[in-house]
């Protein structure tokens, strides 16, 4: 079952690039660009990270899907 | 940060720090360097499997010579070791991708090394495989690590 990521929106409002928002929570562009694809889920701590720089809840970037 | 590339040496490396660049370069270095012993070996060993097969010249006279082992065996595991510390350093420099693709590959690999380990050793219990030859599971978990890195890494970070 994988994780909904509303990731990619959050960014493009903040005018973040990939390479950007990587350098400031410590990953590199590919685990960004693989967690906006739907093909890597993050760990709890750089979901949070995530969710502390865009000032949303976690489970406004993160969710599962309703079934 | 480390990203994993589908080609070539597998990294991409502009995306390396000039730390991570040093470690990187040293490990693969030392690699190259630790292996050099089991190209004779393997060379030794296929001669020897070739000459079998012929069966033109009696099984004595066969025989490899075999010298001491304890240089060759001391140089691989020295510089594996060397390889592998540089290896760790520029790992923990890393994300939690690099570390899902790395420890999934070495879990992996060495489940299936174990397995295969096993099974030439009941093998050879029955005499029906000749014993666990000295580098060989060496040779198998380096070569499943490698197909199973890039299994990982086309899984989660293509």
């Amino acid at each position: 079952m994988g994780v909904l990521t509303r990731l990619p929106e959050h960014r493009a409002e903040s005018n973040f690039t990939q390479a950007g928002l990587a350098t400031l929570v410590g990953v590199s562009r590919q685990t960004i660009n693989s967690i906006e694809t739907g093909r890597f889920e993050p760990s709890l701590s750089l979901a949070l990270k995530l969710a502390h720089l865009f000032n949303v809840p976690v489970e406004n970037l993160f969710s599962l899907p309703e079934n | 940060m480390y990203e994993f590339t589908h080609r070539g040496a597998g990294v991409n490396w502009a995306a390396l720090d000039q730390k991570s660049r040093r470690l990187v370069s040293g490990s693969m270095a030392s690699a190259v360097v630790a292996v050099m012993p089991l190209f004779k070996w393997t060379a030794d060993v296929a001669r020897r499997v070739g000459i079998e097969f012929q069966g033109t010249m009696p099984i004595e006279s066969t025989a490899v010579s075999t010298p001491s082992l304890y240089l060759p065996a001391a140089w691989v595991i020295g510089f594996a070791a060397l390889s592998g510390l540089l290896w760790w350093r520029m790992s923990i420099r890393q994300d939690e991708l690099f570390h899902r693709v790395q420890n999934w590959s070495l879990g992996m690999s060495g489940a299936w090394t174990a397995a295969a380990l096993t099974v030439w050793g009941l093998l050879d219990m029955t005499g029906i495989s000749p014993p666990i030859q000295g580098p060989a599971p060496l040779i198998l978990f380096s070569a499943l690590t490698i197909f199973f890195g890039r299994t990982a890494a086309r899984k989660w970070a293509s």
